[in-house]
């Protein structure tokens, strides 16, 4: 299937140099800083990013998708959970249904790769990709998500029981760790861009450098409060928004229940802590954000 | 994003957006560009885009962990260790000027960027530290291990001196050329017409003669070219996915077909490699293949499962109702009848009972090929077909069975080969050498299918005939052919072989015993051109000196591969033309023209000039392709290393025939279309049959199929030849429809206490001679024990790692057992590939992969013992030392010669004691009498029916019938 294979080139490693190809999709290909911004630093395109709970790339969650290359025999790219590989595996796996006798195992094949490697964070990463991306480059993120509308639809199961829990974030946490685990949408049910951080900091009147981490770090240390409250509203957008993407069944609950989870923790955090009298949870809140 | 708003269904926005981008992608590829360039994850390959070859940058790995980068040229070549010749692509260093890896080159379009791992490690050959660097001459006896270096004019002169002497006297027959590893198509068979030599002698009939013969029976071709990649059922008696007959690029495309739900049927007596991956693995009684196939033909004859309008348009039953069952009314309908009557006793009980397989496992596979339709896919190589006595039959049963189902020609059928093979007509063409050497095809073996190579040593012996001047050419008989002794006999003896030059990259066994050897290049050092047959399509494949062209890019041209190869090595193309101007300096012998340039007459051709002239007239599409890239047809090939001329040949037999072959043209009763017109040169000088004319001398074009004036195929009858009217008329007419013939080792043929031992599989990572010095490869397997069912191995108290006597009728070796219920009980097997040696206190090299032995004769009786293994490389030669001392047990030392009586191929299986070894034998023991050798000569050339005067039109051999090197038609009489 080529529309596969020519959307993840326009997002593989190098920098796309085939014109007529993005003129196809409609796209206009982003520039080598916009694909550092975006791909580099603000939405890296790993499942391993969204699904793990450290929201590190690599670690068990790139083994699981080099596992599915290696039982199909096919040679393990270097990077198996990059969105670019995944769709190069789906598009072989939809041309291997499209001929010869295997039409089912194939067909089985190419479910099993959309409901446990695709769908468990695509349609989400997208719909968080398309508020920061450049205009020209929204129809790649159109085309994609009816695509996996698409694959959903053609889809004769769903394995909604392979998404991972984790615990929630832990406050008792040093602050860089909770600003971490904040950042992993997998334990904080949040999907925070770069480009959000920076506005907050902005707003807050506060630098607005480096990565992620530690843009949320500055901010929960220098401003807890209106920091915690921007974030649980956010948690509550979220979830609303998550109702759109009711078609992806439990997954779309199971991210809504993470992002009720996250709102209502930090609702808590907001209150004066996890627990205990008023006075105790602003003395913990200082502490926290004293580190 | 609110997703359900949008269109996915049909004619939604999705499915334009794929039509649009597939037509963007074939309009993209059709300019040969890369739809995705760019170092990339898509399409499951790392393959660089061709647009970068000229400056492609990885890191070095072993500069790791700094990230030093290194720029390459990377520069196509074509691997050399085996027949499949897949492209690869050498990693030129631009700092350093030497390759520093091996990859596939993914323009090849047999291999498709893919290799065995005898491809990446051509490195280790090249870099081999045992290599021969220069031209080297004998200093004391033959075989005493001294040599001396001289050079390649001394080198030259003394063959060059020899070779003209010999013409001048009229002994043109003295001269022999010996072919291990083919180079380039037709090229030295060219050169040798050019001396007016009938001296070209190869290894096929002890390859795949067996095989080849049941073909080109059938169909005039010797080989077939199954469309493996989209077929439904495969049959295989052979191990395509490890070492078949075009090992990487069959076996991709049989993985494809069974990821596409294809199924694959394999009959091997051993649990091989292809074997473990097959939907049926049929293990059945060595040589019973024959009954088993025959069984499959009766019940798809019997319940009519067959494309009876395909039989009934190609198959010639006419004539075989007319010459076997004049009884019968010459009708389609009474040769069903017959057919029927003919197979009707190869029951499956009967091939039950022959192979040992259940009758009811046989009509399951019968079921499945039945089931196969038009697209039956069938190989036989080697295997069976070079083991038994009457293994030719198996290959005929095979063909049989696509024959009856009507898969010849079809997709996902069975082709014959030559229609998907092309080879450029090429500079000069010498004609026919016009005389005829019996000591390659004798009168006894008019149906040899090959030069009856193996059978040399005997012959000499006999008196037939010696040689003057022996070239045994990247070929290593004493190791790889059977009765080895016989060969150190003979080449150690001046009287039989008077000079013996080793043209060879590598040190052997054979050339240990030579007077002088010349070192040749491997894959990256050497030009050759050929056009391998592995799918329904013709394409071009070019080996080049790699570094050749990476000085030429560079902008210092060379015109002399020696000055870019390690040493002095050389490549053959320039070689044989520098050795042909020197035998001929002034050109009286005729000989120099062929070597000459046509663009400055008198001069030498060059190799560039050579393929120049080649790429711009002899292929078509390649000047048109070149110009669109910018490029002249030679430099398009340097830079891309392939060139496809077409896909989807198709059913070639159908095609209609050319008005101006229609012109004058008749037809004789049998169908057969003669034409009065002359033949018109095609592009394409792949070899072809050559039907012979009729008697008013009109060349055989086509057949006439249902009022149609077709092509039809190279055979006599111009179809299908069920009936082989050749093999009845040469005095075989009971073998002349395929049949069943009980192997030399049937049960009923074995001596009390015997089994029989199968010889002839291949390991996946080795090639022959070829591989022997490649470390990588031996690192992965280097031994060969017997593999022995555990049922044998408890009755004769083995155990794995035991040693173990085998005996043949003339000799024993000693090595160690297998245990492994991989084998069917009462056979034995062991691979080849393995066992080699060098003699103690020979100096050549050092050759720490090979065994150091003592080698020691007392008349006839020869006896090897091992003194020490493998193991004294050092580091830096490709990795770690070798850890390994191992290196398994020249096997092939201690079989007599079986030449079948038909086909000339040697029938490798043997029949052998085994037992535990006695207690005074050492490992790696061998003893043999070559006496005992010469006898079983002499009890197997009883069995042939020799061409007299008497033969048809007084011929040695039919006339049709293929012949690598093919002597003029007066050269074919008896007499
Ligand atoms: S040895 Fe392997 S890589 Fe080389 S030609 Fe043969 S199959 Fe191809």
């Amino acid at each position: 299937m080529e529309l596969y294979r020519a959307l993840a080139y326009l997002i593989g490693p190098a920098a796309p140099s085939r014109p007529e190809l993005a003129a196809a999709l409609g796209v206009i290909p982003l520039t080598a800083e916009q694909r550092t911004a975006l791909f580099d630093l603000d939405l890296p395109p790993y499942a391993s990013r969204y699904l793990s709970p450290s929201g590190e790339i690599g670690g068990e969650l790139r083994q699981r998708a080099a596992g599915f290359f290696q039982v199909l025999d096919l040679p393990i790219p270097p990077e198996p959970d990059h969105l670019a590989s995944l769709l190069d595996l789906l598009a072989w796996l939809a041309d291997g249904e499209a001929v010869g006798r295997q039409r089912q195992t194939f067909r089985h094949l190419r479910e099993t790769l959309v409901w446990e490697h695709l769908l468990p964070w695509v349609p989400l990463y997208l719909s968080t990709l398309v508020r920061v991306v450049p205009g020209g480059f929204r129809p790649w993120c159109a085309e994609l998500s009816d695509a996996m509308l698409g694959e959903a639809k053609m889809s004769v199961f769903c394995r909604a029981e392979v998404l991972p829990v984790y615990p929630p974030v832990d406050w008792e946490a040093s602050l860089q760790a909770v600003a971490s685990q904040l950042l992993s949408p997998a334990r904080s049910g949040l999907w925070l861009t770069r480009q959000l951080l920076i506005d907050l900091s902005r707003s807050e009147g506060l630098p607005a450098f480096g990565g992620r981490v530690s843009l949320l770090a500055g901010l929960l240390r220098a401003a807890p409060l209106p920091t915690l409250q921007a974030l649980s509203e956010l948690a509550g957008e979220w979830s609303a928004e998550l109702r759109h993407l009711s078609w992806l069944g439990p997954i779309a609950e199971h991210w809504q229940g993470l992002a009720d989870r996250g709102r209502a923790q930090l609702l808590r955090a907001v209150r004066g802590g996890p627990a205990g009298p008023p006075k105790e949870r602003r003395e913990w809140l200082r502490r926290r954000t004293a580190e | 994003m609110d997703d359900r708003s949008r269109e996915t269904g049909p004619g939604g926005r999705l499915p334009e957006l794929e039509s649009r981008l597939r037509a963007l992608r074939v309009e993209c590829e059709a300019r040969g560009e890369t739809f995705y360039p760019g170092p990339s994850q898509l399409q499951l390959a790392a393959f660089p885009p061709k647009e970068r070859w000229d400056d492609w940058i990885e890191l070095d790995s072993k500069a790791w962990p700094r990230r030093l980068e290194r720029h390459h040229r990377l520069i196509p070549t074509t691997c050399f260790n085996c027949e499949s010749a897949c492209g690869l692509l050498a990693y030129v260093d631009a700092e350093t000027q030497q390759v520093r890896k091996f990859e596939g080159n993914p323009l090849s379009p047999g291999s498709r960027g893919r290799n065995c791992a005898k491809g990446p490690a051509t490195l280790n050959q090249i870099q081999d530290p045992d290599r021969i660097l220069w031209p080297l001459r004998r200093a004391g006896g033959r075989g005493e291990g001294r040599w001396e270096r001289i050079s390649w004019e001394e080198a030259l002169d003394t063959v060059a001196a020899r070779i003209r002497r010999a013409l001048s006297e009229g002994r043109n027959n003295e001269i022999m050329y010996h072919v291990g590893r083919p180079g380039e198509d037709g090229f030295t068979e060219r050169m040798l017409a050019a001396w007016n030599v009938d001296g070209h002698n190869s290894h096929t009939n002890i390859c795949s003669s067996g095989g080849r013969a049941g073909f080109q029976f059938w169909m005039g071709f010797d080989r077939p070219s199954p469309d493996f990649a989209r077929a439904e059922v495969i049959l295989l008696i052979s191990a395509h996915l490890e070492s078949g007959h075009y090992f990487n690029p069959h076996a991709q495309r049989i993985v494809e077909a069974r990821a596409r739900g294809a199924r694959l049927i394999v009959l091997d007596v051993r649990l091989s490699n292809t074997a473990s991956q097959a939907d049926y693995w049929l293990s059945p009684y060595p040589g019973s293949e024959a009954a088993i196939l025959l069984a499959i033909a009766a019940h798809l004859i019997a319940e009519r499962r067959i494309d009876q309008d395909f039989i009934r348009r190609w198959w010639n039953w006419e004539e075989y109702l007319r010459e076997c069952r004049s009884d019968l009314p010459v009708t389609f309908e009474s040769f069903l009848i017959a057919l029927d009557q003919l197979y009707r006793d190869y029951s499956f009980d009967f091939a039950a009972r022959e192979s040992g397989i259940s009758a009811e496992r046989l009509r399951e596979v019968a079921e499945v090929i039945a089931g196969a339709g038009h697209r039956l896919a069938a190989h036989i190589w080697r295997s069976a077909a070079a083991g038994n006595l009457g293994g030719w039959q198996i290959s005929r049963a095979l063909v049989l069975l696509p024959a009856l189902l009507g898969a010849i020609a079809t997709e996902g059928g069975t082709y014959p080969n030559t229609w998907n093979k092309f080879v450029p007509r090429p500079i000069h063409e010498p004609p026919h050498p016009t005389s005829w050497n019996a000591l390659t095809y004798p009168l006894e073996y008019p149906l040899g299918q090959n030069e009856m190579s193996f059978l040399l040593p005997h012959f000499l012996k006999e008196g037939r005939g010696r040689i003057d001047t022996y070239f045994s050419r990247v070929y290593n008989p004493v190791w790889t052919n059977p009765d080895g002794f016989s060969w150190i006999e003979m080449l150690s003896d001046p009287e039989q072989v008077g000079l013996h030059v080793a043209l060879t990259p590598t040190w052997s066994e054979t050339a240990y015993l030579a007077d002088l050897i010349l070192p040749m290049g491997h894959a990256s050092e050497r030009h050759d051109l050929f056009s391998y047959e592995q799918y329904d399509g013709q394409w071009i494949g070019f080996r080049q000196p790699v570094l050749r062209e990476a000085r030429r890019r560079a902008g210092e041209p060379v015109s002399d591969t020696r000055s870019v190869n390690p040493g002095e090595v050389w490549e053959e193309n320039e070689f044989w033309i520098e050795l042909s101007w020197r035998i001929d300096p002034d050109g009286s012998l005729g000989i120099r023209r062929w070597f000459e340039s046509k663009v400055q007459p008198g001069q030498k051709l060059s190799v560039d000039e050579y393929y120049a002239y080649i790429f711009e007239h002899s292929v078509p599409g390649l000047p048109e392709a070149a110009a669109a890239a910018g490029l002249s047809p030679l430099d398009y090939m340097r830079r891309y290393g392939s060139f496809e001329i077409c896909r989807d040949v198709g059913p070639l037999h159908e095609r209609p025939l050319d008005p101006e072959d229609l012109e004058g043209a008749v037809v004789a009763p049998d169908g057969r279309i003669y034409s009065p017109a002359a033949r018109r040169p095609s592009p394409n000088a792949a070899p072809l049959p050559a039907p012979g004319p009729d008697a008013a001398g009109r060349r055989a074009v086509g057949v006439q199929v249902d009022g149609r004036a077709c092509l039809g195929f190279p055979t006599p009858s111009g179809r299908l030849e069920f009936y082989s009217k050749t093999l009845a008329e040469w005095g075989w007419p009971e073998q002349a429809v395929p049949g069943y013939l009980r192997s030399h080792v049937h049960p009923d043929k074995l001596k009390p206490g015997e089994m029989p031992l199968i010889p002839t599989f291949r390991v996946p990572v080795q090639i022959h001679t070829r591989s022997a010095n490649a470390k990588w490869l031996d690192e992965i397997a280097h031994t060969n024990p017997l593999w022995i069912h555990p049922s044998d191995a408890a009755r004769l108290g083995l155990r794995t790692g035991s040693l173990v006597r085998v005996e043949t009728p003339i000799g024993h070796m000693v090595l160690k057992a297998w245990v492994t219920e991989g084998i069917r009980p009462g056979v034995v097997a062991c691979s080849h590939h393995m066992g080699r040696w060098r003699p103690a206190g020979e100096t050549g090299g050092s050759n720490a992969l090979m065994a150091t032995v003592e080698r020691s004769q007392e008349g006839p009786l020869h006896r090897l013992s091992r003194l020490a293994g493998a193991g004294r490389r050092p580091s830096g030669s490709g990795g770690a030392p070798v850890w390994w001392s191992d290196v398994g047990v020249h096997q092939n030392l201690i079989f007599p010669v079986h030449p079948d009586p038909i086909s000339g191929m040697h029938c490798w299986h043997q029949a052998v004691s085994v037992r535990a070894a006695d207690p005074g034998d050492r490992y790696g023991d061998i003893a043999v009498d070559t006496e005992r050798a010469h006898q079983i000569y002499l009890e197997w050339l009883a069995l042939t029916r020799p061409a007299t005067p008497q033969s048809p039109g007084g011929l040695r051999r039919p006339y049709w019938l293929l012949r690598p090197l093919r002597p003029s038609r007066d050269a074919y009489r008896v007499s």
